[in-house]
């Protein structure tokens, strides 16, 4: 019976250890991909039930498991973006926070949060991937399933875009 | 692949975009919020198998690998149900396994979907005798055995090893394994409920965020419900019953405090 027990020990820590050694960039980049703070466990978790889920595609796919993560985020995250466009209630929690803080600098991760919503999902996801996440626009470009030349164009204008949105939120005295 | 313009970070047009991406790239999740996370996903994934069958039922890959592998199966989480189940405190010791009233295949196959809200941190501070204070760190996930004092075959070892423990620091005296502690609170549930009660204890003690946080509950409620401390019992049922909603052992539990 201790073997049975032992076994399911050893699957959980299993899974602990995947989550433990992921969830770093996954809840990072899942933020900054537009999730709420509220539903960014939630969605966290779906990626990871995925990841679980299709491990045996990923061990023998030519890519790493974190190339093939971060595929999964964006459209978990795209997903949830929808569907808090559905909900506006829900989406407004960024503009709200960012009119309560007109008299206080806004906070760091609100700001950010709010700059890069001002990016549409392609261009945020270019955005993420590349500038916070660090990956070389190839494997970007592989993630999202778009040409390279593509990549590159979409990073200019929401570079162009973060750009314009700091200028505001510095001209109306978040930061 | 040199194509690539340097990154903001490296590089920004101005101090404020090099900051905000600073800031952006520094956002990473708590030890908390990690913890939290690891918790939401293995109650999705691994406590949700049991019924199996369905194709992408989450319950497939990691439990596959280690239940199958050893010849187990959806059989293997069953049969770990059943052992839990098994000849409760109030059956007379004696009385053959076997003939125990439980039928672990009644235990609903937990759909694959997500695992409840999370509920954590009112679990952990669940009514537990010699309440758990976090002192020391959180142990890690596998801790190292090579300061473990030297092992006895004897199963009251495990409560050994939680008194001294328990009268030194953690943090120098190596904590008893997860499954010492709950075989022998498990062992302990027939003939001396108490002392499986404080063994429960001593693993939520030493394994805060443990592996078996779930049998340990359910071997904690068994033995409150020995004690005749029903009320107890109850609280800690329903406790268990937020936590882990789609849990094998509700049936089992929901028995019990029948009586």
């Amino acid at each position: 019976m201790e073997e049975m027990l032992l076994a399911r020990t050893e699957a959980r820590l299993d899974v602990a250890a995947a989550v433990r050694e992921h969830a770093p960039y996954v809840l990072r980049s899942l933020r900054h991909l537009g999730v709420r703070t509220a539903d960014l466990e939630d969605v966290a978790q779906e990626v990871f039930v995925v990841l679980h889920r299709r491990r045996a595609d990923w061990a023998e796919a030519r890519g790493s498991v974190r190339a093939w993560l971060y595929g999964i985020c964006v459209r978990k995250a795209q997903h949830h973006r929808r569907t808090l466009a559905r909900r506006p209630e829900l989406a407004v929690e960024v503009e709200r926070g960012a009119s309560d803080a007109t008299e206080a600098r806004l906070d760091a991760r609100l700001l950010a949060g709010w700059v890069l919503d001002q990016l549409d999902d392609d261009k945020r996801a270019v955005f993420v991937l590349f500038e916070i996440e660090g990956l070389r626009m190839k494997e970007v470009v592989e993630i999202l399933g778009c040409p390279l030349k593509t990549g590159y164009s979409r990073l200019e204008a929401a570079r162009r875009t973060v750009a314009a949105a700091h200028a505001t939120a510095r001209a109306r005295g978040w930061l | 692949m040199t194509d690539d313009p340097k990154r903001w970070a490296e590089d920004a047009p101005n101090d404020d975009l090099a900051a905000l991406m600073r800031g952006m790239e520094a956002d990473l999740p708590t030890e908390a919020e990690v913890s939290s996370l690891v918790d939401a996903v293995e109650r999705a994934v691994v406590a949700g198998g049991g019924g199996g069958g369905t194709g992408g039922a989450p319950a497939g890959g990691l439990a596959r690998g280690a239940l199958v592998g050893a010849g187990l199966g959806a059989a293997g989480i069953a049969g770990l149900a059943a052992w839990l189940l098994l000849a409760p405190p109030h059956e007379p010791p004696s009385a053959p396994p076997s003939t125990a009233p439980t039928a672990p295949t009644e235990a609903p196959p937990a759909p694959p979907t997500r695992a409840a809200p999370m509920e954590a941190a009112p679990m952990e501070a669940a009514p537990m005798e010699a309440a758990p204070t976090e002192e020391g760190p959180r142990e890690p996930a596998d801790p190292p055995a090579r300061a473990a004092p030297a092992p006895s075959p004897n199963e009251r070892a495990p409560a050994q090893a939680a008194r001294r423990a328990r009268r030194s620091s953690p943090s120098i005296e190596e904590p008893p394994d997860e499954l010492s502690l709950l075989s022998a609170a498990r062992a302990a549930l027939d003939g001396d409920p108490g002392r499986a009660l404080s063994l429960a204890a001593d693993h939520a003690r030493f394994h805060p965020r443990g592996a078996l946080t779930e049998e340990r509950e359910v071997i904690a409620i068994d033995a409150l419900a020995a004690l005749g401390r029903t009320q107890a019992a109850r609280a800690r049922a329903d406790a268990f019953a937020r936590r882990w909603p789609r849990s094998a052992h509700r049936a089992h539990l929901r028995t019990l405090l029948e009586r």
